[in-house]
Order: C-alpha cells, then structure tokens, then sequence
C-alpha cells in the first residue's frame, strides 16, 4: 500500500476550485444559450391529435369492462374502423421515421442545434481540462473504496497502486459534469436544470413513430376481449354493505 | 378535485386573514393552486397585498402572477376598473406576452363585447391553435351569451383535437345534462369512467344520468353503477344508497311483479335501506322517521 | 281555470329561496313550494320553501328523493308541494328553462294551480335602492300545455303575506346570512345537514 501522497495547496487553489468553478459557469452559460438558439416549437396538428388518439384508445383498453358492451362496441369501431377510424393508418401512408426526418428540415434544425448547446461546450472543456490538468492527483476523498471504483475516479492515472480514493483531475471533471444538476435546479429553478442525462435518455428515444403506435394499439384494441365487468360490483357491494351492518 | 383537508385549511386560512393574523399571500397561493373561486377575498386580500409597496416587492416575480390572479378576481367581482389598471401594470412589464394578451381579451368578455372578445381569441389562435385555455374561454363566452348549442360546437371541436383532456369532457356532458340530453351526456361520462375508472363521482353521474333515461335496460345498469359507487365509497355515499332503492322500486314497477327478479338484488335493496338507516341514525336522528316513511312509499321492505 | 288564482307567499319562504340563489351565484338553482289552497281554489298559500339542488338540475334520481322525503315531511303538517322556483344560471336570463317547465309539469299533475316562481335578477339588483314591495320574481302559471307569465291584467298575483319582507331580505343579505343556508344537496353530501334550514331565522 502506498503512503499517504500530500496534495500541494497549489493544486487546490489552481486546479480543483477553478475547475468547479468553470464547470458551473459553463452550464448556465449553456442554459441561456440553448434557450436563445431554441426555436419556438409548434407541434404539427396531427402528431397532438394522434398524441391524443392513442391515450384515448389506451385508456379505453384499459378499462374497457367498466362500460357496457354496447358502448365498447360502438368506440371500438370508431377507433378502428377501416374506412375513417382514428386508429386506422392506410397502407403506404406509414413512413419510416427516418425519411419523416429528413422530409421535415425543422426536425433536423432543431436536433442540431440541441446537439450543438451539448456536444461542443463538452468538447471543449474537456480538450481544456484534458491539455492542462491531465495525469495528476487533485483532490483526494475523505473515505476508502474498492478497486472497482478506480475507472471512475482515477481515468487519466494509470498507476495501480494509488489509493482509490484518489481523484484524477479528469475524473473531477466528469464527477462535476453529472453531478451538478442539484447545483443547477437551485441556481436556475427546478425545471431549468440542465439535465445531460436526461437529454441524452430524449435522444435515444428520438424517432418515436406516432403512426407505428397508432397500429399497435389498433391490434391491440381488436384483440380486447369485452366483459362487463359492473355485475360484480353488485356483488362487491353487498358484501361492502353486509361488512357495514 | 379539492380534498376536505385541504378545504379547511383554505378556510383556516381565510379566517386568519380575515381576522388580521397575516397570511394573506399563503392563502392566495393556495386558491390559485386549487383553483377556487373566490373572487371576492382574493380581490380583498390581493389588493391589499399589491398596496403595499414593501410586502409586494417581497414577492420578488411572484409579483406578477399575483397581478394576474387579482386582475382576473376583479373581472369576476365586476370591477373592471381595477382590471383594467392591473393588467395595464402587465402590460408595461411584459408587452409581447400572449399570457396578458388573453388577459386583455377576457376584459373584453367582461364587458360584454363579445365580437371583439371573439377577435382578440381568434387572433391568439393564430398565433397558437394549442392554447388550450383560449379554445376553453371560447367555450365559456358562448355560454355566458347563452348560447349553448355554440358552446356545444366549440366544445365538440376542442374534443376532435385533445380528446383526453377529462374536463372539457365533464363540462360537456353537464352541458348535455342541462338541456336533458341525457344520451349524450351519457356518453361523455361513459369516457369520464374510462379515463378515470376509479372515481365514484363519475359512475355515480352516469347511474344519474341512466335512471333518468328510463327503460328497463338502463334501470339496470343504472343500479349496478350505484353499486359500482358504493363499492368505491366503502357504502358512504347517500346517493348511491337511495340510488338502488329508487332503481330496484323503479325496476319493480316496470316489471309489474312478474317476479324474475332474483334474490340478489333484492338484499341489495334492503342492505342500501339498511345502510341508509344506520347513517341516518347517526348523523341525522331527527331524520330517521322521515327516512323510514321515505323508504317505505318506495316499497322497500326492510 | 287556475289563471285567476291568487297566489301569497310567506317571508320565511320567500327568503330561503332568494337567499339560496345568492348562495350559489354561480350556478342554476332550485326549489320547492309548500303550502295549500284555499277550499275553492281561488287562492293559493305559500307557507314554507325548501332549496333544493345547485348542481345537476336535470338529473332525476335525486329530485324524486327529495320529493318523496318533503312531501313526507310537510304532508304531517297538512301542507303540500304548490309550486316550484327556479333561478337561472346567468344574471342576465329571463327565460324559463325547460327543466323548470317539466318540473313544474310533472307538479300540475298532483297540484293543477301550481306555481312556478323564477328569480328576476333586475329586481333583485334594484332592491337596495327602491322601496319595491313586490317579490323579486317572476311568477309563471300553467295555462293549457304551456306556462305563461302570471299578472299580466295589473294585478299583481304573486304577494309577500308581510309587507316588510325585502327590508328584512336586504338585511340578510348585508349580514350574509346566505352563507349558511343549505339545500338538498347538501344534505345528501351530508345528511346532518338540514334542509328545513330551521336555524336560519333563530
């Protein structure tokens, strides 16, 4: 086991409160800056619709017995009807979200200028942070980990027998990018955050296809089996009321 | 829905502030979070708050939504001057904002301009065919011209795009209700049940709705949305309870004792008799006789 | 036959009505009449009122209810249902809605002369600054299969039994005393409450 390594006050002063510091700054900078380059989005009047559409059919899935079959009967087929049912997409009308992307540039503008509010300040602090403070121990954690937590807290050090607890200036960088959001919700208002990790959850699931869903839940609506479900509530409630008196 | 806890503590609140203790800004937050109505107090209270120079700049940008809920207050009350000095101050502060923009149009309301009301929400249409709360105001100022079958319209044409949005679906269907058509105003608590399947509220509305329908098929279901009800409420709701009396007594009649009825609901009745009788007994002692000759005009034995 | 009849309605009952209507200004409400007639018919009494709903005007189950429950109650005091009030959901709406006509159809058929009484805001608003004597509603008579405006002919037909009865509403109002009325609906909310309003004129 190594010894205790001690830290120059100079590291402190000049590496880890600047970086924080920086860190921070560049996520409001960031903030204010997305929300100017950020377009007014007006959803299209059909994705709203279909928005709609498919909670309304979800919900009449859901709780299909709680109406009586007549009723049932008669919104299933204005859902999925084959002539103008909500739910019904003619054929060939369907497109895969890729060509609906680059068929609607606004789509495309608007991705871009969300990857640009993230990816190049990223970019750039951490060319920054990579050009000055690489290869050095900047701080160290007041309690003892496993080797596990090595990747994490000391990327850029490839020594093995530093202590865990240890943190390379690097990985205090990547500690402040995701780990800020509650500095962030305070400075900025709880829905102001900067979330990177929720962004990047937005992104993955990016080509949502309202048209696709709005098959899914057609089939599904078709298959539901309708059963009245309110003739037990009779026998519910006499036991409700039996247990009363 | 506004809970009983949170009721009182509005009118603890109330009460404070009536009496001096302070408060007055707490209390308007939280009408404003449970949207009430309580044009008068909040006009009373916000006023003063707004008055005050020192206690309105403490509410730092509060300040404006204050503006807002006050001036909105003051249009109900009818006291359209003060409205219109409130938003004026919204305007100086913010004014490309759509938000007092709606502002001014409801003024126009409430002065009875209809046409130019219209203009005004159509032209923050345009701007945005989403606002929700334009399309909903669209709808309130046909009916405060009366004209329900425009705001029938309206309403229909608000459904065709946010068509689950379960209030617009609630006010239409009273509006069906008011003018006793009763089959549509079903179907709207029928999608009422199937957004929210677990509100009594909505299936006790709908068994209303069925037993004035009439016709034995709809009796019946009718009574098994009261149980339905009851079931929901643990047997608490009045209405639910003489809703299957009234049901099984309307059921008979049509039926004229040709008695398939089976056993069951048969003690349902009687439990619900049963039940009314108890809650009668101890809550409302002095009711009970009356209660019990109600019971038995409806041919309810017990 | 029934147009000639005369129509007195008590203050107690005149008050509760009004007073139920300023409770809910918002919404449409209504109301029963209980009195009796004269033996020939040509004068009816209006001795006590009850509120009925605020909310759902037009449902049945719980006006029938309260119909079998009122007329119970005021049946052992030898009065019965003459009539019904209505008050419309805006300010400024003078016609009598279909509800009310049915509600007051289906009274007919135990009570032919039955009156029904719908508030006239004007003259509620008017009140505070005339020394108006009459009623502050509109009273509508069933004439064949439609219903029409009482008291066309001068005369008025409907009649507060004391004079001082919009003195004394005016003051119940200043004190509001509106706020503790209740109705039907509330009592099925919760049944301590009463809708014979007993307490109000302690």
């Amino acid at each position: 086991m190594a010894e205790d390594l001690v830290l120059d006050t100079a590291i402190r002063d000049w590496v880890l409160i600047p970086l924080s510091v920086v860190m921070v700054l560049i996520g409001v900078l960031r903030y204010f800056v997305s929300k100017l380059i950020r377009s007014d989005q007006v959803p299209d009047i059909k994705i709203v619709k279909e928005g709609q559409v498919i909670i309304r059919a979800r919900n009449l899935r859901a709780a299909a017995n709680f109406i009586p079959a007549k009723s049932f009967r008669a919104r299933r087929h204005y859902y999925s009807n084959e002539e103008n049912g909500l739910l019904h997409v003619p054929k060939g009308q369907a497109q895969n979200p890729q060509a609906q992307m680059f068929s609607d540039p606004n789509m495309a503008m608007d991705m871009m200028k969300k990857n640009l509010s993230m990816i190049i300040p990223q970019t750039l602090t951490f060319a920054w942070v990579n050009f000055f403070f690489s290869g050095f121990v900047a701080a160290k954690i007041p309690f003892p980990l496993t080797q596990r937590f090595r990747a994490m807290l000391q990327n850029g050090i490839d020594l093995s027998t530093v202590d865990v607890s240890y943190v390379s200036s690097r990985s205090w960088y990547f500690l402040n990018l995701f780990g800020l959001r509650g500095l962030f919700s305070l400075i900025l208002g709880e829905d102001n955050a900067t979330d990177d990790a929720q962004r990047m959850m937005q992104m993955g699931g990016f080509g949502f296809d309202p048209t696709r869903s709005l098959g899914a839940e057609k089939d599904g609506l078709d298959i539901v089996q309708h059963d009245w479900a309110l003739p037990k509530f009779e026998q519910r409630a006499v036991a409700v009321l039996k247990k009363l008196s | 829905m506004v809970s009983k806890t949170e009721e009182e503590q509005v009118n603890r609140l109330e009460n404070q502030v009536e009496n001096g203790g302070g408060g007055a800004w707490e209390y308007l937050c939280l009408v404003r979070k449970l949207k009430l109505r309580r044009a008068d107090k909040v006009l009373k209270y916000g006023f003063s708050v707004l008055n005050d120079p020192s206690k309105r700049s403490a509410l730092g940008p509060e300040e404006w939504t204050l503006y807002e809920q006050v001036a909105i207050a003051a249009m109900d009350c009818q006291r359209l001057d003060l409205a219109k000095e409130f938003i004026k101050v919204l305007q100086r502060k913010f004014p490309e904002s759509k938000r007092v923009g709606r502002l001014e149009a409801m003024l126009l309301e409430a002065k009875g301009l209809w046409a130019e009301a219209e203009k005004a929400h159509s032209s923050l249409l345009e701007d945005n065919q989403f606002d929700q709360v334009i399309h909903k105001r669209r709808v309130a100022m046909a009916k405060a011209q009366g004209n329900l079958a425009v705001a029938i319209e309206w309403l229909n044409k608000y459904l065709e795009i946010f068509m689950a949005d379960h209030d617009a679906w609630r006010e239409l269907a009273e509006i069906y209700v008011s003018l006793q058509m009763y089959k549509q105003a079903a179907f709207c608590y029928e999608e009422l049940i199937l957004s929210q399947p677990t509100v009594p509220l909505y299936h006790l509305a709908y068994a209303d709705v069925l037993y004035t329908l009439g016709g034995l098929e709809n009796l019946h279901a009718s009574k098994k949305y009261y149980a339905a009800t009851i079931d929901l409420t643990g047997g608490k709701n009045i209405r639910a309870l003489f809703g299957i009396c009234l049901c099984t007594a309307a059921i008979g009649q049509l039926t004229k004792g040709r008695n398939k009825e089976d056993k069951e609901s048969l003690e349902l009745q009687s439990l619900s008799a049963l039940a009314l009788e108890k809650a009668y007994k101890q809550r409302s002692p002095a009711k009970l006789s009356l209660l019990s000759s109600t019971l038995r005009s409806l041919k309810v034995s017990l | 036959m029934s147009g000639e009849a005369r129509y007195e309605i008590h203050q107690t009952a005149y008050i509760k009505l009004v007073l139920h209507a300023l409770k809910h200004r918002t919404a449409a409400v209504n109301g029963l009449l209980l009195g009796r007639a004269s033996p020939d018919a040509a004068a009816v009494e209006i001795v006590d009122s009850v509120p009925l709903f605020h909310s759902q005007i037009g449902l049945l189950p719980p006006l029938e209810v309260a119909l079998i429950m009122i007329e119970e109650y005021y049946g052992e005091k030898g009065l019965s249902i003459v009539g019904y009030f209505h008050a419309n959901e805006r300010y400024d709406d003078f016609e009598l809605a279909t509800v009310a006509k049915n509600i007051g159809d289906h009274i007919t058929r135990y009570f032919p002369q039955a009156a029904l009484l719908l508030l006239d805001n004007k003259k509620l608003e008017d009140l505070p600054k005339g020394k108006e004597r009459s009623p502050v509603m509109q009273l509508y008579i069933k004439d064949g299969s439609s219903w029409k405006l009482g008291g066309s002919k001068g005369s008025n037909q409907l009649t507060v039994k004391e004079t001082s009865a919009n003195t004394v509403l005016l003051d119940y109002i200043s004190s509001e005393k509106w706020k503790s009325i209740t109705d039907f609906d509330d009592h099925l909310d919760d049944i301590s409450k009463d809708w014979v309003n007993a307490q109000l004129f302690e």
